[in-house]
């Protein structure tokens, strides 16, 4: 057998081990209890944060829902006057706007927080307080965004908010605002879930798990994450570009000065298309593993499926323009986007054949999950169809912008997520109630809501072919709309009667648990369904194959009689296995941070700066900027206290060492996806800069002298050789205290930064080019903003490595914020040299 | 049901997978970009016909190189991509 890091796979026939003594789980269980009373809300353990999670996206659907009754109340007649135009155009933008940021997007990581750790068998996902403060961000910024609309305040724009509509001129009030902080601060949520989950995914299997036996919703999870990383930096960048536009007049968008509402589309689409992948890969992910448990079979074509979600992931990249054929696009690059749109069908194509040849060769349970499974495949494939019609060109010119399109959009979105969300619900809910819901209520759940959804939806495919355009609060009487219109209200009143008896079955039958669960009632294979306290499983067990449950059941037993690895707390914290990421081969232990208040106190008071800058309370929204830092700091003072044990046995006689550094470790991981992230805004700010140089390449200036700009840059090198002598010095002073040295370069690192930003703007300022002049102005000094944003990020970083050194607890020769720093600054310096020489040499004097 | 072929943690296969797909990005990032470039020019077609042929020679190459007998997932995965970079060119000499 190969091996990836040198591990000995001989090592894996110690396991199963003889059995542990039982006082093992109860020091387990102390390590991993969580807080009691109102010090719960500080608890970081993924069954928490995943159940609260869950809960709350589920509350903005039923929210987004309510808005959704309100609408059709509206069209169920013509002339209505049950909403006035300026509530209907906040309800329909609050509506697709919770119903995507705040319901699909946080209802999967949900899931996937709550699931993934027991399906990898890891104790927990690699950062919990990142957990928890991406949920408590979420938490607190999704309400405030929904109370918005209690004060008549909420966003009116549709929930793509173009401009001009959006621009000061069209939309003065802070409605607007409230969308764009709302929406961005959001996104920093979600961005901090797709690091937890790709970290997690990569390094926290259980060993043997290679990525041939990942569990598929792993596998969709992976990709999820990973298309969240590319694509959500766009829509961080246009809202800002926005918002920045609106608050200090950078005519990004407009284009009486150089600017183009157009770029707002590419940068919101390059986000908002893949968004519909990224909603329905974890989805499929779901979808696969429940037909399988469905039929009692294998999932069919598992490998393919794995090549669908890889080729889903790429080519769902390459068909955002297709909401813009109805701009002046060139014929040629429309004829692309229509080839991307068509071609993104085929993997999606071969998933769904996959789950039908499972469904067939299996022997079919007709529970509530299986009803919603196959439900599901019929809607997404009827929502399927109508997305290759409206990929052809012609078609989408006539049909764009009517209620065709809202039928389509409601058949792939409940299709492919509502309803396996639904299926999944059933499926697992077992994890976490100790009592089943109801079969018999759960069938007229399904039933409600299939045909609800056939009666509302169906007919919007004609009233949009007849011409009714959708965010229209009303029609006129005698086009043939009444009835059609009619129907559909009704049918989303049988679909709500769905979801209220679902909530009733709930209500009825729903008791959270962590530890008397009703267990696994359908018959899944995988390891959730082990015997799980809040530390997980009580032993971490060697997989050899996809579905351990279903190929060896006596596997529960053995791992809950301690046999496999980490049977006990090896070093008396909460810690995890990290293994390898491609063969899962155990590579050392993690030590986990345990339940904190900072991650809580961080995300109320990032909520808070961003509120205060919606309303122009900049004085405050400072003041709640500095507490976010304060308490994310203080979150992370303890994740680095390395312990004196160095290695530690994790079951089998098998050694392995203690929080390590450098390439293999986690931490690392994580610091390249946020360098990613970063990497991605600053390339659409690129990207923006060379568009509008495309498109008014007549506005643009002279950029200042080239001896600057050397000297600039030179400063930029500078820092980057200073970041990287402090790991350096710290390296050579192995048994020795670290002293000032390391930091000093550091902070001498940043300081560069700082310098060469300073001469930067200035530099620019000479030429005589003010932000507000012009589109060229506006995009040159917002790479100058980025620029500013992280090395503002660097000097608190150097401050901080600074302090460590002073208490005493930088380690030597390597230390995991010392790496964490020195690369992020070296990232800061590139990046700088990189928006120091594309404007000042491209287009040139 | 037992699965045939190489397992997916396969180096050929997983790097394929990657691999594939980043070849069909670029080859769609050239094609967009000539066409934002060139714009109604039919330079924009011939870069992307050009394209084509570099990108199915790369896909080529990275096929080659890997001995036989080549995994059934690395050639399908191959063969998506190639579909799919084709498809994406027919607006190029049609469109």
């Amino acid at each position: 057998m190969r091996s990836e890091t040198g591990f000995d796979p001989a090592l894996y026939d110690r396991f199963p081990t003889a059995r542990r003594p039982d006082g093992e789980v109860d020091e387990l269980n102390e390590i991993w209890k969580a807080p009691t009373g109102w010090a719960r809300l500080t608890a970081v353990n993924n069954n928490y944060v995943g159940f609260w999670y869950v809960v709350t996206a589920f509350g903005f659907f039923l929210a987004a829902g309510v808005l959704a009754l309100g609408m059709r109340v509206q069209l169920a007649a013509p002339m209505q006057d049950f909403l006035g135009y300026e509530t209907y155009n906040q309800f329909f933008t609050m509506h697709g706007t919770v119903m995507m940021f705040l319901f699909a997007v946080p209802m999967v990581e949900a899931i996937g927080i709550m699931l993934l750790p027991q399906m990898l068998a890891a104790r927990d996902l690699p950062f919990p307080r990142l957990s928890a403060y991406a949920f408590w961000a979420y938490f607190v910024g999704g309400t405030m965004f929904f109370l918005s609309l209690f004060v008549g305040l909420a966003p009116d724009g549709g929930w793509f908010m173009y401009p001009p509509l959006t621009s000061i001129a069209f939309s003065p009030g802070i409605n607007t605002d409230f969308w764009l902080l709302g929406i961005g601060f959001i996104e920093i949520s979600a961005i901090a879930g797709a690091i937890e989950i790709i970290v997690g995914v990569m390094r926290t299997r259980a060993p043997g798990m290679t990525l041939d036996k990942m569990p598929m919703f792993a596998w969709a999870m992976l990709v999820f994450a990973v298309m969240i990383v590319v694509a959500f930096p766009s829509v961080i960048l246009c809202t800002m570009l926005l918002e920045i536009e609106r608050a200090f007049n950078w005519p990004f968008f407009d284009a009486t000065r150089g600017g183009d509402p157009m770029l707002w589309q590419h940068l919101f689409w390059f986000f908002g298309h893949p968004e519909v992948y990224i909603i329905f890969i974890p989805a499929a992910g779901l979808m696969s593993m429940m037909v399988a448990a469905a039929a009692k079979t294998k999932l069919v074509g598992y490998r393919l499926n794995v090549l669908a979600l890889v080729a889903t992931g790429f080519i769902s990249f390459g068909v955002w323009a297709h909401h813009m054929f109805t701009t002046d696009m060139p014929r040629v690059s429309a004829g692309y986007f229509s080839a991307a749109s068509m071609a993104v069908s085929l993997p999606a194509g071969i998933q769904v054949f996959c789950w039908i040849a499972t469904l067939a060769s299996g022997r079919i349970k007709w529970t509530t999950p299986a009803l919603f499974v196959v439900g599901s495949v019929l809607i997404f494939t009827v929502g399927g169809l109508t997305g290759v019609m409206v990929a052809m060109v012609p078609f989408d010119w006539q049909a764009h912008d009517t209620y065709f399109i809202v039928a389509h959009l409601h058949y792939v979105l409940m299709g492919g997520m509502v309803f396996p969300m639904f299926a999944a619900f059933y499926h697992w809910h077992g994890m976490t109630s100790s009592k089943a819901l109801s079969e018999r209520m759960g069938k007229w759940v399904f039933w409600l809501m299939f045909a609800g959804l056939h009666i509302t939806f169906f007919p919007m495919h004609l009233t949009g072919l007849m011409g009714m355009p959708r965010r229209v609060y009303t029609y006129l009487p005698g086009r043939e709309l009444d009835l059609l219109n009619l129907v559909s209200t009704v049918g989303a009143f049988v679909m709500a009667t769905g979801v209220l008896v679902f909530l009733v079955d709930c209500a009825r039958n729903f008791r959270f648990t962590v530890h008397d669960d009703a267990g696994n009632l359908y018959g899944g294979g995988t390891l959730e369904w082990l015997p799980t306290g809040l530390y997980s499983t009580r032993s971490i067990p060697l997989i050899s194959s996809r579905e351990p449950l279903w190929d060896r059941p006596e596997i529960s037993r053995e791992v809950e009689e301690g046999r496999y690895f980490l049977p006990n707390s090896a070093t008396g914290f909460r810690e995890t296995l990290i293994t390898s990421p491609i063969r899962a081969e155990p590579q050392y232990v993690q030590l986990m941070p345990g339940p904190s208040p900072w991650p809580l106190s961080a995300a109320v008071f990032t909520a808070g700066f961003f509120l205060s800058a919606t309303v122009q309370g900049y004085a405050f929204a400072v003041f709640c900027g500095i507490i976010a830092v304060v308490s994310t700091l203080r979150w992370l003072w303890d994740t680095d206290r390395p312990i004196k044990q160095q290695s530690a046995d994790i079951g089998g006689g098998i050694e392995v060492p203690i929080a390590i550094t450098g390439p293999k470790s986690h931490g690392w991981w994580a610091l390249n996806v946020l360098m990613v992230v970063i990497g991605m805004i600053a390339f659409m700010a690129i990207f923006a800069y060379l568009y509008l140089y495309g498109i008014n390449p007549e506005i643009w200036s002279a950029p200042p002298p080239i001896r600057q700009t050397a000297l600039i840059v030179g400063m930029e090198a500078a820092a980057l050789l200073s970041a990287w002598g402090g790991r350096r010095v710290l390296a050579s002073k192995e048994g020795r205290l670290a002293e000032d040295l390391p930091w000093m370069l550091e902070a001498t690192a940043a300081a560069l930064l700082a310098g060469a930003l300073y001469l930067d703007v200035t530099g620019w300022l000479d030429t005589g080019i003010t932000p507000t002049m012009n589109g060229m102005a506006a995009t040159v000094f917002m790479l100058l903003v980025l620029q500013g944003q992280v090395v503002i990020v660097a000097v608190i970083m150097a401050a901080y490595l600074a302090f460590r050194e002073a208490r005493g607890i930088m380690t030597t020769p390597t230390n995991v914020t010392m790496d964490i720093v020195a690369r992020f600054i070296g990232f800061c310096a590139l990046q700088g040299m990189v928006f120091t020489i594309l404007p000042r040499v491209f287009p040139g004097g | 049901m037992a699965e045939h072929g190489d397992p997916i943690d396969h180096p050929a296969i997983y790097r394929t997978l990657i691999f594939a797909f980043a070849v069909w990005a670029g080859h769609f990032a050239l094609s967009y970009g000539a066409v934002l470039i060139f714009p109604e020019q039919a330079i924009a077609r011939w870069i992307a016909g050009l394209g084509f042929l570099i990108a199915a020679g790369i896909l080529a190459w990275w096929t080659l190189r890997i001995e036989a007998p080549r995994p059934v997932l690395l050639l399908g995965t191959v063969g998506i991509a190639l579909a799919a970079i084709a498809f994406g060119t027919f607006p190029a000499i049609v469109g």
